[in-house]
């Protein structure tokens, strides 16, 4: 047997099917007729997207002419620039993101937001006596994602440098469940159920309060808008709203996407984040006042070039088309 | 292989027991959530044995095709630089290069131009295993005695017949050894892809050890990365057969050179 009959007998098979494995990947069921939408999801199926489940579940997509493609994300899901280049049509970001991006060249526009309290925050356990984020005390820790705008944001504005330690996050409860002192950057749609979910009793410190507050599961289109926008926008309101009176059929769904939620886990995030999605100005409204503020405390950061300002990267509900 | 079949599966058997041992007793002393004990750990592969089974083989493909990939392309490149001394100064600086290239850095490029989940994997795996067989194949290659080579040129060989009947031959030990440092990798390489460019469809090695480490199950987790360890295990033993089955009764690196 020559070198190469020896190379293909042996190797040939385990390439093909090694090949056949990498390749067989299971389609996604395919939408129906209507304007297709491929919207991208900036994490794993979770209920802070539930109303997006619900609009494809519930019909509501499909009866205002959209067939829509939901495409979860995961860790540093690129969705605003899958937008830019053509392969979503429908981007989920945060108020922060989306002007970091815009900034950067990215022709995208902020159009409806589901949490209109920022999902984001420390979590402590329960006994702890940090009970707001100014608490927290000189020689503390907090686990956190190092040298993002969160993170940058509390040191500045807590004055906390040098005196407050800050942990590199690593994307696991297990450190904060096995040690009391211990304090998390969480987002309440997560960690804090999780937490409790192994029995621990936490509080959660939302970023809000002290003034970091970007929208949270922002729903941005491309700049200028389509023409679709503000159907899409009715919509996905009508969507939301029917989640938020029976997450039942959406939860479901998520729970068969995303099989590492346990129901407990879904019905105790559902509750959650049910405060956050509606804030003074009741789910989805976008006030182009909170973009300026984001912008110049970006600005403040260093994060935005000095004097940006934020209203340009939102378009008011119904403006009528450019 | 050095040694009697019996000492040879002996030998590991009894680290693993030990490790177990140690493992077990650690974990009895630490919280689950931190270390899980190897029972747990045993239950969670029983109970998500589906899911585990699924990942490892989405993982597999991705690592044996980025595996396949890397090593075309080390291979092909070896085989330039052996070729044009041009191409081997203009090219193999940024081959050093692309070898310290952070996946994680790049991982929303790679989604963006490839789309999430396999694809990212497998350029990951493509990437870390294509410089171990570049330069195994460089080394290889070049490696021949000089007075084969001039006896090969004084008849009048090609450089596709002295490839091939020469400098292949003798590179194969070289080349071998990299694909073993290379077939360990991909399996890495695939898991960090689909850690950070996955979005779970479909569920993949790297998926479930960032999936179950963030609901903090952590004998999922720990299930995970033992299915990774054999997937390795595998991927190891496949180029190790297939090395001695090629070049095992010839080459002195099988074992057959240890005093």
């Amino acid at each position: 047997m020559t070198f190469s009959e020896r190379f293909s007998t042996m190797w040939a098979p385990v390439l093909f099917s090694l090949a056949a494995v990498g390749c067989s990947g299971a389609p996604a069921p395919g939408p129906s007729a209507g304007q297709p939408i491929r919207l991208a999801l900036n994490w794993l199926p979770e209920p802070e997207f539930g109303g997006f489940y619900e609009g494809v579940l519930g019909g509501h997509y499909e009866r205002a002419g959209f067939a829509v493609e939901i495409i979860p994300g995961g860790p540093g899901a690129p969705t605003l620039e899958l937008l830019a280049s053509g392969q979503a049509e429908v981007a989920i970001s945060a108020g922060d993101d989306l002007l970091v991006k815009r900034s950067r060249g990215v022709q995208a526009l902020g159009v409806w937001a589901a949490f209109q309290n920022t999902p984001m925050g420390l979590m402590v356990h329960a006994e702890s006596p940090v009970l707001r984020i100014e608490d927290v005390p000189a020689g503390a820790e907090i686990a956190i994602e190092v040298g993002g705008p969160f993170q940058t944001f509390l040191w500045a504005r807590q004055g906390w440098e040098g005196k407050v330690k800050a942990l590199p996050a690593a994307g696991s409860v297990g450190p904060f469940l096995a040690d009391p002192a211990r304090i998390q950057q969480a987002y309440i749609t997560s960690e804090p159920c999780v937490a409790r979910g192994k029995g621990a009793e936490v509080r959660f410190l939302g970023a809000g309060e002290v003034g970091w507050n970007p929208y949270g599961t922002l729903v941005a289109v491309a700049d200028p808008a389509p023409a679709w926008t503000d159907d899409f926008v009715a919509a996905t309101q009508a969507a939301w709203e029917a989640y938020m009176a029976d997450p039942a059929r959406a939860n479901a769904e998520i729970a068969r996407k995303n099989p590492e939620l346990s129901a407990e886990i879904l019905s105790c995030v559902t509750e959650a984040q049910r405060p956050f999605l509606v804030g003074e100005d009741g789910l989805g409204a976008l006030r182009p006042e909170r973009f300026d503020a984001m912008a110049s405390t970006l600005s403040s950061l260093g994060l935005l070039p000095p004097g940006a300002t934020g209203a340009a990267a939102m378009r008011p509900r119904g403006a009528a088309q450019p | 292989m050095s040694g009697t079949p019996a000492r040879s599966m002996a030998l590991p058997a009894a680290v693993a027991v030990g490790v177990l041992v140690a493992w077990a007793g650690l974990a009895s002393r630490l919280p689950e959530v931190l270390l899980p004990g190897p029972i747990s750990v045993a239950h969670a592969v029983v109970d998500r044995w589906e899911l585990l089974g699924r990942s490892a083989l989405s993982t597999a493909g991705s690592a044996g095709l980025g595996l396949l990939i890397g090593s075309a392309v080390g291979l092909g490149l070896g085989v330039g630089f052996l070729w044009s001394r041009a191409l081997e100064l203009a090219v193999y600086p940024y081959a050093l290069l692309l070898q310290t290239l952070p996946v994680v850095a790049v991982a929303p490029l790679l989604v963006v131009w490839l789309g999430y989940g396999a694809p990212v994997a497998v350029a990951s795996a493509a990437l870390v295993s294509f410089f171990p067989m570049l330069t195994a194949a460089h080394v290889g290659l070049l490696g021949v005695d000089p007075e084969q080579v001039e006896l090969f040129r004084l008849y009048g060989a090609s450089r596709l017949q002295e490839l091939r009947w020469l400098r292949a031959p003798s590179a194969l030990p070289a080349v071998f050894a990299g694909l073993r440092t290379a077939a360990g990798l991909s399996v890495i390489g695939a898991i960090v892809g689909e850690f950070v460019g996955s979005n779970g469809e479909p569920p993949s090695l790297g998926y479930l050890v960032l999936r179950s480490a963030r609901s903090a199950d952590t004998a999922l987790t720990f299930a995970a990365v033992i299915a990774a360890a054999c997937l390795a295990g595998v991927v190891y033993w496949a180029a190790r057969t297939a090395e001695a089955r090629l070049i095992g009764p010839w080459h002195p690196g099988q074992g057959g050179g240890r005093a």
